[in-house]
């Protein structure tokens, strides 16, 4: 049963590691892609300066750093919807595959690369505004990079199985999703800032907490905190993942009905 | 002159009529209003109301910076598929100017950024935005957008010159909002990088469009419309000559279905 999960999953990332061949090369990726998200860090970052607060220069620019993992990770609803524009969404209908876990593969290329760019984004801009790392924090922020990419990927599969069947309006549905997330998870202002219900809605985002982890990591927050953050962002990752789960299991169920999403 | 009046009158009309069909052109508008509120809630937070007006300002050009992107990228080769291009070349009209003209059109996209964002602001924060001079603000917002799309034009050509270039097409959007300080004014960067971002058209008319928003005197205001007219023509300049060199060889090479 695992095994064979696995292989799904595995065989699906196949297309992954391909499509991401065809996208980008080494170069446009480096010079192209990293510098955008880098930019976009910077451009948050210097409304901070703008204000003219120090302190509020460090909570913009790392919380504008982990926002990257969320607009690499919605690549996913788009990349989501490429099977039915391909023509090949009616094999996989076909096929015995379970479709929550080959679209898990399927886009496994974007929290692949969040992760690099998430740690970069971490790493080098935050010194330029007053932020020092120390070696040992480097290492726990890449992890939490990765950790924050696969379960803001997990969230973003379940916008893909929406986009699968409303798939003319995948790019809608990421780019409010994203600009959603910024501006209410807390990158920007503190989440006391908005109303009751918009903080409430912002503890099932992952991206929540991990900036909580991430301030907590910068502020010399205790391990326990740290690993509360991570395993309240994990645990709504993996919520999210069983909600695409079956959420991809009934899109499939009424594509093999015949609801013209194969045609 | 015939040509190129009737190119730009037809391509004005063209993308006018089609943006009221097609629910598609209204994409790049979606970001407007939650930029707004990412923008406002920051300097609000900060207690820096004093800037709230260019937390409309910034949502109204990276719409028109997003736009123009989109179209550029997209208007030539959908011509090709949809059949049109052969055509529109064949046609005594100007092609540059068409280009030119449509993305004009386009541009026009920034009125409802704009009103999206004033409404965001004043809805949902309670700040109304006043504009304190209506004349340059005008002035400054339609020379921006001409610009703008004169400088779509010029990408439009390197595009369809280049093919490879569109790869790269998403990730312009980040870099421009940055250097030419949409949010924030590009005075505040170094030297160097100041320098390097008075190259482009859109830092002389983001300061400007604050500018008139704010209650203080707008000085050199006509040195600053002319500085965005004269980047705004020297981007339709060189996509101009760049669409009129590849014409010509794709003419002579009958390679236009390659586009």
């Amino acid at each position: 049963m695992i095994s064979r999960a696995a292989t799904t999953v595995r065989q699906a990332a196949v297309l992954a590691r391909v499509d991401m061949s065809v996208i980008y090369t080494w170069r446009t990726w480096l010079f192209g892609w990293l510098v955008r998200l880098l930019c976009q860090v910077v451009f948050y970052s210097l409304i901070g300066v703008l204000v003219g607060d120090p302190e509020y220069t460090v909570y913009v620019v790392l919380g504008a750093a982990v926002l990257i993992c969320v607009a690499e990770t919605m690549m996913a609803t788009a990349s989501t919807c490429w099977d039915r524009h391909q023509g090949t969404l009616g094999l996989l209908a076909a096929s015995p595959i379970e479709p929550g876990l080959f679209f898990f593969g399927r886009s496994l290329q974007w929290p692949a690369s969040a992760t690099v760019t998430t740690s970069i984004a971490l790493l080098a801009v935050p010194p330029f505004f007053g932020v020092t790392w120390s070696p040992w924090q480097v290492p726990v922020l890449v992890g939490i990079a990765a950790l924050a990419s696969l379960s803001g990927y997990c969230m973003t599969l379940v916008l893909g199985s929406v986009a699968l069947v409303f798939s003319g309006a995948r790019n809608v549905i990421s780019t409010i999703a994203t600009l959603y997330i910024t501006a209410f998870c807390g990158a920007v202002v503190p989440l006391h800032y908005w109303p009751a219900p918009i903080r409430w809605a912002a503890q099932a985002l992952p991206a929540t907490h991990a900036l909580e982890a991430v301030r907590l990591v910068e502020g010399g927050g205790s391990a326990v905190q740290v690993l509360t953050a991570l395993g309240l962002m994990v645990t709504a990752g993996l919520a999210w993942f069983t909600v695409a789960f079956f959420s991809f299991r009934l899109v499939f169920a009424r594509a093999r009905a015949g609801n013209r999403l194969l045609d | 002159m015939r040509p190129l009046v009737l190119g730009l009158w037809s391509g004005l009309t063209f993308q006018t009529r089609q943006m009221t069909r097609s629910v598609d052109s209204y994409f790049a508008l979606v970001g407007a209003p939650f930029h707004t509120v990412v923008f406002l809630s920051m300097v609000l937070y900060s207690g820096r109301t004093d800037l709230a007006s260019y937390t409309v300002i910034a949502p109204t050009l990276m719409t028109l910076w997003t736009a123009a992107l989109m179209f550029s990228g997209e208007m030539i080769s959908e011509d090709r598929e949809n059949g049109r291009l052969e055509p529109l070349v064949a046609s005594p009209l100007s092609f540059p100017a068409l280009v030119f003209g449509r993305l004009c059109g386009a541009m026009l996209i920034s009125v409802p950024a704009f009103v999206l964002a004033i409404g965001v602001a004043g809805v949902f924060f309670g700040h109304w935005v006043t504009v304190h001079h209506p004349v340059v603000f005008v002035l400054a917002a339609v020379t921006t957008a001409l610009s703008t799309a004169a400088t779509a034009t010029a990408l439009s050509a390197l595009f369809i010159v280049a093919p490879g270039a569109r790869i790269v097409q998403n990730t312009l959007s980040m870099p421009m909002f940055l250097l030419s300080g949409v949010m924030v004014p590009v005075a505040l960067f170094p030297g160097w990088l100041e320098g390097l971002s008075r190259v482009l058209y859109l830092s002389w008319g983001a300061d400007l469009m604050r500018d008139a928003l704010a209650p203080g005197p707008v000085e050199s205001a006509a040195f600053r419309l002319a500085m965005v007219v004269l980047l705004g023509a020297l981007a339709l300049a060189f996509g101009s000559a760049t669409l009129v060199r590849f014409l010509r060889r794709a003419r002579a090479e009958g390679t236009l279905s390659r586009v």
